[in-house]
């Protein structure tokens, strides 16, 4: 808070990445906070002595600041309005109003907290026990549940903080990490003159070396120096080189098929498609198990370090570091340098290892070291006060359990592998007993690894890991035989290190976790901070006889939380191997699951493209007031105010719809009509050139696919309409049965080519006759016959087909002449009343001819000879699609049948509802409406094959009530199609 | 298809572009040119070469002349109007000019497959080109004119790649496609084939796709260019770079 007396913040750090000659300032929670430029929300609380940073998931537990990396879930908050943002890792810019998560009313006085006291009621699994009796409690509980527990909640009524683009981005290289194996690595390959894309998700390059203040020297090609000058030299020849692109704060999230990693990097999402890839992700440094261990003030040891620096902060007073590694020495060493009294070092091993100088150091300036010892529990309730540190095994009375007060707990309880990108490409894992991590075994072809990743932490064999991985990556993207020398000479050195005594830790860095302390009450022992899943849950849970650790990862929730099992999976698979009696080899691992880390749906979705398909006519249709709707990517209009005024202007003067979205596919070649004849029911090899012919297509066992009209246009060309969702499929099925055939046929989709119109109604050739000189009279223009022509200046197809039951014209023009001609038209008919009509009334148009849709009045087992359509399918041919499977069903007959109803009162079926006999259900209403002709609700119905009888009587539930209905097999408009051919 | 003069005459039949209603929103000056509507202008012909020159400029050239051409004797049939031209690889685009013994007129032929080329002209090209590819050889070739089909537009200026990148995975790096590539990919989540034929030294992609997603594409495009500070720009800022 701005004038906090609580600041932590250390005078300048050598290689801190914040500029204190740059003040910032933001809100959390309502107060005032003071920042520099580069710090992060976390840096900055934690300067102004904020230790709580948010409330555990389930016990609303106070947490703070832990990994400092953007791995765990302590520090989610809520940033400008987006949810779960970590504060870690979010640098603060001016203004920026930060707010607590999960807690009420406030992060330091949280009523919900009372469930810390009430673990008796949600043991683990208990949402598989619990709240399920009486059943209504159920419904409660889960309300309540979902209320009291999580994570942030989106504000739907908030406009998007945040839009998301995508990009997509090709690579020979990729490397992911950007810490000395992966440096190492994009240099070597960039030297074969490759490009690399290098992605790291810290702020700034050089991985933990920013913060290792370790002194090294014999590694290769570099001078020697401290873990920042190291970086540094690297980082500058990267910088230099012309072939390394970097991405820096951007999180490889994901690794696909074919080397497709997905990255977030700000506000956009990247695609990188790589030739290969170097996976350098390094470790994750891990809790340690005991009593409290999630008290704020507790944190990993790497996290003071990045706070002392990386931002020029004191972690706190008085620490207790508590290890199982040598890591941990040095990072005492650094809180001792930064100021923080260092009441011990507590070592879970007998001793450090041989020679260790940060020992040696840390002893000489009056540092208790106390091997063999552990944490059993801390204290304090809203930061850690104290720890009580035993002796481990053997247990003896000769030492007992002492209490250390202190203000920070920095804990290293050694390191996992981020192997999950690894996991996603494919690799596997073997369990090494000697570094007591999982390291890469198999990998994918195309994918390397180096680097901690693989179990090694030793630098020098680091950086020639990583050289070697990106040399053998730039090969694989060269060819073989390329830099092969280079190879050979690397691989050489990096034998030659692996052999020499004392460069790999000789004492594991990871050692299995000790025996973890019961707990007691309120004194919770953690492994899973992101679902609050304690040590006592995990028991419970294989107790009950969930011991694979598949299972028991699902049961008790662990590692499924925003972490993904980055702090808790090492601790899961320790502990289940301990109660088992297992090894940690045989007892395995989770699976590691895009998204490594959690990403914003947004960011998912991206920008909005979501394909639209609009006619050429579209605009007309809006500018006539047409309410629009999706008709699968279409939009169409579907009326322009009332479909009854629409249906009664077609049947009384003259309508106009637009029918482009119909499908359309052009046939052509000398073997065109063999190729209809053989996926169509009926002939066309004979059709005339001028005829239209309706057409029907099965799939092989004779079930309706699509239908549509055939008009042939010249001897060896044909113009084929779908339904308007199926062309492509249709299209797809014509060259299917074309393709290796030998004979000449081509199929064009010309949906897009042109923009249609149906022109019906009794004044239609009245209206047309004024736009063409092709002579619609009956005598010349015949029903189902078709024409070319000139209509309002403009080259068309006109067929003579009546979906609607009048006399009228489908018109297709070229697209670009879709607006003139329909404004034409409009113009022409005016004299005549003319009126555009929409889906609506020509579905009920068509509904009172029975011109049945697919689809909608058949589905996927409706056959021809069931619907009303046998006068479609000819026998006579010698074979078409579908004709074994049609034969049988004529051989059986029909169970069911498509009719026609009419209703016997005034009620009007919705479409879907059930044909009844009796109370149950015996058939099904596919399309039903009111019909302005016949002021009745009438339709089309599957009714049993003894019912299809005209006048039978049936039943149709309307509103849940058997309403009375009569079946009619006859069109209800102009049964004989006397309209059509006048 | 023969459309009597008469009659044309007439009616006075005008050709709008899918993205017309896009460009009178965005205020486009509309300009009848080749018997079509198209932007002369969205403001400034000059602002918008420079958007050309220093970024990227997005232009409507859905009016220029569309051929395909399928079957296992494409090529001879295509060689047959173009005589003196090399017909390209797979992948690969030739550029005729003069086509049709026309000045200033040119014709792209692109490859898309070993049995389908596709053939891009100026406008007024199409009577000429649909004459010289009618099939009267008794092989199995056949063309069609789908001008209609398909919507285009061109992506011009040292940022277009930026713009594709941010629609298609197809990598259209100076590397991996260079001048006078052709492919077939998604972009925007549509299908569409994409041509590049530089202005010059200017890197310049003509995009076509399916007409019925000209209003969409054209929105995605011009959401991309803003972000790479483009614009879209009318025939007169084109034509300036084409000299």
């Amino acid at each position: 808070m701005a004038g906090d007396s609580h600041n932590q913040r250390l005078k300048p750090q050598p290689t801190e990445l914040i500029d204190r000659n740059k003040s910032l300032e933001f809100q959390f929670d309502g107060r005032r906070v003071n920042a520099h430029q580069g710090d992060t929300v976390a840096s900055a609380l934690h300067a102004a002595g904020v230790a709580i940073l948010s409330r555990g998931f389930k016990y609303h537990r106070p947490r703070g600041f832990l990994c400092g990396a953007g791995r765990c879930p302590n520090c989610l908050v809520n940033v400008d309005g987006v949810p779960n943002v970590r504060a870690c890792t979010q640098q603060v810019r001016q203004a920026m109003n930060v707010r607590h998560q999960n807690a009420w009313p406030s992060l330091n006085l949280d009523f919900l907290s009372v469930l810390d006291r009430l673990q008796w009621l949600m043991p683990v699994g208990f949402y598989y026990k619990a709240f399920h009796r009486p059943k209504f409690l159920w419904g409660l509980a889960q309300r309540v549940i979902r209320r009291v527990g999580g994570l942030g909640s989106v504000d739907i009524d908030a406009d998007p903080v945040t839009t998301y683009r995508h990009r997509y981005h090709h690579s020979d290289v990729a490397v992911v990490g950007g810490g000395p194996a992966g440096l190492a690595a994009a240099l070597g390959a960039a030297e074969q003159g490759v490009g690399v894309t290098l992605i790291d998700d810290q702020p700034e390059l050089g991985g933990h070396l920013l913060f290792n203040s370790k002194d090294f020297s014999g590694l290769p090609d570099l001078a020697d120096g401290s873990g920042p000058e190291v970086a540094s030299k690297l980082i500058q020849r990267v910088i230099e080189s012309a072939n390394i692109e970097v991405i820096s704060g951007a999180t490889v999230f994901a690794q696909y098929q074919d080397n497709l990693l997905t990255i977030l990097h700000g506000d956009e999402l990247v695609k990188v498609r790589a030739k290969s890839v170097v996976l350098a992700t390094g470790t994750y440094e891990v809790p340690l198990q005991f009593q409290n261990n999630d008290l704020p003030g507790i944190m990993l040891t790497t996290a003071a370090q990045r706070l002392i620096h990386l931002y020029g902060v004191k972690p706190g007073n008085t620490v207790v570091v508590a290890t199982v590694n040598d890591q941990a020495y040095q990072a005492a060493l650094d809180l001792l340098n930064a100021g923080v009294e260092v009441a011990a070092v507590v070592d879970v091993r007998p001793t450090y290892s041989h020679g260790l100088e940060a020992a040696t150091t840390l002893i000489s300036r009056g540092v208790p070291l106390l091997t063999g010892h552990a944490i059993t529990h801390a204290t304090g309730k809203k930061r850690v006060r104290a720890v009580v540190v035993a002796s481990v095994s053997p247990r003896s009375p000769d030492s007992p359990a002492r209490r250390i007060t202190c203000n920070l707990v920095c804990m290293a309880g050694g390191f996992q592998p981020a192997n999950a990108l690894l996991q996603h490409a494919g690799g596997s894992l073997d369990y090494d007993e000697k570094s007591g991590e999982g390291i890469p075994h198999d990998l994918p072809n195309g994918v390397y690894v180096a680097g901690e990743v693989t179990g090694v932490h030793d630098l020098a064999t680091a950086l020639l890991q990583g050289r070697l991985a990106g040399l053998e990556a730039a090969r694989l993207v060269s060819g073989p035989g390329s830099n092969q020398e280079e190879i050979g000479r690397v691989r050489q050195r990096l034998n030659g290190l692996e052999t020499e005594p004392g460069i790999i830790p000789s004492s594991p860095v990871s050692a299995p976790p000790v025996e973890a302390p019961t707990e007691s009450r309120g004194k919770k022992n953690f492994v899973c901070f992101c679902e609050d899943v304690t040590v006592k849950d995990i028991s419970q849970a294989i107790e009950e006889g969930f011991e694979d650790i598949q299972m028991l990862k699902r049961y008790s929730t662990a590692t499924m939380g925003p972490c993904q099992g980055k702090m808790c999976l090492k601790a899961l698979v320790g502990l289940c191997a301990q109660q088992t009696g297992r090894t940690i080899g045989d007892t395995g691992g989770t699976t590691a699951r895009p998204p490594v880390q959690p990403v914003p749906l947004a960011a998912l979705a991206g920008p909005s493209h979501m394909p639209v398909k609009r006619t050429p006519l579209d605009q007309n249709h809006r500018d006539l007031g047409a309410s629009m709707v999706d008709l699968g990517p279409w939009q169409r209009a579907h009326s322009y105010g009332s479909p009854q005024e629409e249906c009664l202007a077609v049947r009384q003067r003259v309508g106009i719809i637009d029918v482009t979205t119909l499908g359309k596919l052009e046939v052509t070649g000398r073997d065109a009509g063999a190729l209809l004849d053989k996926v169509y029911t009926h002939h066309f090899s004979n059709l005339r050139v001028g005829r239209i012919r309706y057409g029907l297509l099965c799939s092989d066992n004779g079930t309706i696919m699509d239908d549509g009209t055939v008009t042939k246009l010249a001897e060896d060309r044909y113009f084929v309409t779908t339904t308007t969702g199926n062309v492509d499929l249709i299209e797809e099925w014509f060259n299917w049965w074309q393709a290796g055939t030998g004979s000449c046929a081509h199929v064009t989709n010309v949906t897009s080519a042109y923009a249609a119109v149906n022109v019906a109604g009794p004044r239609a050739r009245d209206t047309l006759t004024k736009l063409t000189d092709v002579d619609l009279s009956a005598q010349s223009f015949r029903y189902m016959r078709s024409a070319q022509g000139a209509v309002a200046g403009v080259p068309a197809i006109l067929l003579r087909i009546g979906f609607v039951g009048e006399t009228g014209w489908e018109i297709h023009v070229p697209a670009e002449y879709g607006q003139h001609v329909w404004e034409t038209i409009m113009e022409a008919g005016r004299e005549f009343g003319i009126a555009p009509f929409g889906l609506e009334a020509q579905r009920i148009l068509r509904l009172e001819k029975m011109h049945v849709i697919v689809g909608q009045d058949t589905d996927a087992a409706s056959n021809p000879l069931d619907s009303g359509m046998d006068w479609v399918v000819r026998f006579d041919k010698e074979d078409f699609i579908g004709r074994e499977g049609l034969k049988l069903a004529s051989e059986q007959g029909p169970r069911n049948k498509l009719v026609g109803f009419i209703m016997q009162n005034w009620h009007v079926p919705e479409d879907g509802v059930p044909v009844v006999s009796g109370g149950k259900p015996i058939g099904k209403v596919t399309s039903a409406r009111f019909s302005p002709t016949m002021n009745k609700g009438f339709g089309l119905a599957w009714v049993p094959a003894e019912l299809a009888q005209d006048g039978t009587q049936i039943s149709v539930l309307v509103n849940g009530v058997p309403q009375p209905a009569q079946v009619a097999l006859q069109p209800f408009y102009d049964p004989e199609g006397e309209l059509l051919r006048q | 298809m023969s459309i009597t003069a008469q009659n044309q005459a007439q009616f006075n039949p005008i050709r709008r572009s899918a993205m017309h209603h896009k460009h009178l929103l965005l205020g486009a000056l509309m300009v009848e040119r080749d018997g079509w509507q198209q932007p002369a202008h969205f403001g400034s012909a000059e602002a918008e070469a420079k958007h050309l020159r220093e970024a990227l400029g997005i232009c409507d050239i859905s009016p220029r002349t569309k051929f395909v051409i399928k079957g296992d004797k494409a090529e001879q049939l295509v060689s047959r109007v173009f005589p003196t031209a090399l017909i390209p690889d797979v992948g690969e685009i030739i550029v005729e000019a003069h086509a049709g013994g026309i000045h200033g007129a040119n014709a792209a032929l692109c490859r898309l497959a070993q049995d389908e080329i596709i053939c891009v002209a100026t406008t007024g090209l199409a009577t000429w080109l649909a004459d010289g590819l009618k099939d009267d050889s008794g092989q199995c070739v056949h063309s069609l004119d789908i001008s209609s089909a398909l919507a285009g537009v061109s992506i011009a200026g040292p940022q277009a790649s930026h713009l594709l990148a941010m629609i298609s995975e197809l990598n259209t790096s100076d590397a991996a496609f260079p001048n006078l590539c052709c492919a077939q990919s998604k972009f925007a989540d549509i299908h569409g084939t994409l041509l590049r034929i530089d202005l010059g030294n200017l890197p310049n992609y003509q995009l076509y796709f399916g007409r019925e997603f000209g209003e969409y594409m054209w929105d995605a495009l011009v959401e991309a260019a803003e972000v790479c500070g483009g614009a879209p720009v009318g025939f007169e800022a084109m034509d300036q770079l084409q000299g």
